[in-house]
């Protein structure tokens, strides 16, 4: 079997986007490789939803480009627009509609619509056919948004906080909805979340954007196996091998660090606290704390 | 394309009863005299093609066109499906009411052949409104828009108000003249390629509009 290259491998490349509001800058690179799930993190107003609408073409860059599938996405013809499925966290479909009236809709807009398990995951979602959407829950509004990005044979997911108001039982559904879709070949998913637990547990790579520039980018294994938290106090601080120490954050017994060697310091620092670090407390460190 | 008339379609049906109760009024009027039979065809052209405005509120409403926009739909194609729209429902409209005045009316005594003349330039005619609203809409959103179109009126019927009275200038007479001169064929011709034209134009500067928006 021949191998991709690199460019066969990037399903999306956004290189060195730019975007101007007032005060707000955004200056993005990433890329979302073929056959992966990558997660984008951020406190509001970090550029998240810029980066997804830019993506989609909903807006247009001051800068740099955006390209799906080596395509710049503001050539993309109606075909082109076919192969991705976008879920945005403020806009769906009309509430004067309910889904038996967007059935048909779907039909004409997608010649790969799968009108009859489309049905189906919709009665198993508990989302009623016949009822305006505008009487939805937010819950229910969210699972009708990511089950129409799922029911056209897309290759591609954009997905700008597909879980928000959605309960536990009905995540972990949706989730698993889309670890189903990746089973796939040649698919790839873009996801933002305010659950960073979803994240962690479904990503293989994640992107931290803060104040508009990408922050950190890294595996999730590699987040979640390497990374840590290092409580020390002041001596013990003064002590350490700073090299892998990414923040630090003075505390009232000395300072909190975050550092990608975990192994590291527990190795050669046996005497000091060390925390696994999960992606609220990496997004938080990362913002919060002092840059070493 | 289809997927988009489909759900205009479906936005026109949830209106099903203020159409028949609007259509009823008119018929009302139809009916109280054959005078208005002309008004009542221009009343349904018109009220077929205004469907197509209430169906940009429903897009936009709620940042609506941020997800249409991510769905197979391009500006361009949203543009055109408007203007599809617009010339079915009104055509629908016309026709309707076309037809109840030909069977029902003496059609103000005009010939079968005159009546559909009249018919089909009516339709022309609020083609152009429809012409001037779309861009209107799309680029200041429903109220805006119905201001400024209101205005745009003014302005029209005081141009051509001082140039009846202070310039000496009969447009009516001219208008007349001239669609003497040219015949019933040479009427329609013109005004048919002239709504073609001002059609076309109205599209590029709302593709133009919808192009520059950001959603």
């Amino acid at each position: 079997m021949m191998e991709q290259t690199e460019e066969e491998r990037t399903m999306l490349k956004i290189d060195h986007l730019q975007k101007h509001y007032g005060d707000f800058h955004l200056n993005c690179t990433m890329e979302v490789q073929n056959g992966r799930i990558t997660g984008l993190v951020g406190p509001n107003g970090a550029g998240k939803s810029t980066v997804f609408k830019a993506v989609l073409g909903l807006i247009r860059p001051e800068g740099g480009s955006v390209s799906l599938s080596g395509r710049d996405v503001r050539e993309f013809s109606v075909e082109d627009k076919r192969l991705y499925g976008a879920v945005l966290t403020d806009s769906g479909f009309s509430g004067w509609l309910s889904i038996k009236e967007i059935i048909p809709m779907l039909k004409g807009l997608y010649p790969g619509f799968d009108r009859r398990d489309f049905e189906e995951q919709c009665r198993r979602f508990g989302l009623p056919l016949n009822k305006k959407i505008k009487d939805f829950s937010m819950g229910m509004k969210a699972k009708l948004k990511v089950l129409t990005a799922l029911s056209h044979g897309a290759e591609f997911l954009v997905l700008d906080e597909p879980t928000a108001g959605l309960d536990v039982m009905a995540r972990d559904e949706i989730l698993s909805l889309l670890r189903d879709f990746m089973e796939t070949e040649g698919r790839a998913i873009f996801i933002s979340s305010h659950i960073s637990t979803d994240l962690e547990g479904l990503c293989d790579d994640i992107y931290m954007i803060h104040e508009g520039e990408i922050i950190l980018h890294e595996d999730t294994d590699v987040l979640l196996g390497q990374y840590a938290i290092l409580k020390v106090e002041e001596e013990q601080y003064a002590k350490l091998d700073q090299r892998y120490l990414l923040r630090k954050q003075r505390q009232p017994y000395g300072y909190r660090c975050l550092t990608s060697q975990r192994q590291f310091y527990r190795d050669n620092y046996p005497g000091i606290v060390i925390e696994k670090s999960g992606i609220d407390e990496l997004i938080y460190m990362m913002i919060k704390g002092e840059k070493i | 394309m289809t997927g988009l008339l489909i759900k205009d379609f479906q936005f026109m049906k949830k209106n099903w009863m203020v159409l028949l109760f609007l259509v009823g009024m008119g018929g009302i009027l139809f009916a109280s005299s054959s005078r208005y039979v002309y008004f009542f065809v221009s009343y349904c052209t018109m009220f077929g093609g205004l469907m197509m405005l209430n169906t940009i509120s429903y897009d936009s409403f709620d940042n609506g066109y941020a997800y249409l926009f991510s769905l197979p739909v391009t500006p361009r194609l949203y543009v055109a499906e408007k203007y599809l729209f617009v010339i079915l429902t009104s055509a629908a409209g016309c026709v309707f009411s076309g037809t109840m005045a030909a069977f029902m009316t003496d059609r103000e005594g005009l010939m079968p052949g005159e009546h559909l003349m009249v018919c089909l330039m009516l339709w022309m005619v609020l083609l152009w409104v429809a012409c001037l609203m779309i861009p209107l809409n799309l680029k200041f959103g429903t109220e805006k828009s119905r201001s400024i179109l209101l205005g745009i009126w003014v302005v029209v019927v005081v141009i051509i108000g001082s140039l009846a009275l202070h310039g000496g200038v009969n447009i009516q007479g001219q208008l007349s003249r001239s669609m003497e001169r040219l015949g019933a064929v040479g009427d329609l011709a013109v005004t048919g390629g002239f709504t073609a034209v001002v059609l076309c134009l109205s599209m590029a500067v709302s593709t133009h509009i919808m192009n520059r928006k950001e959603y």
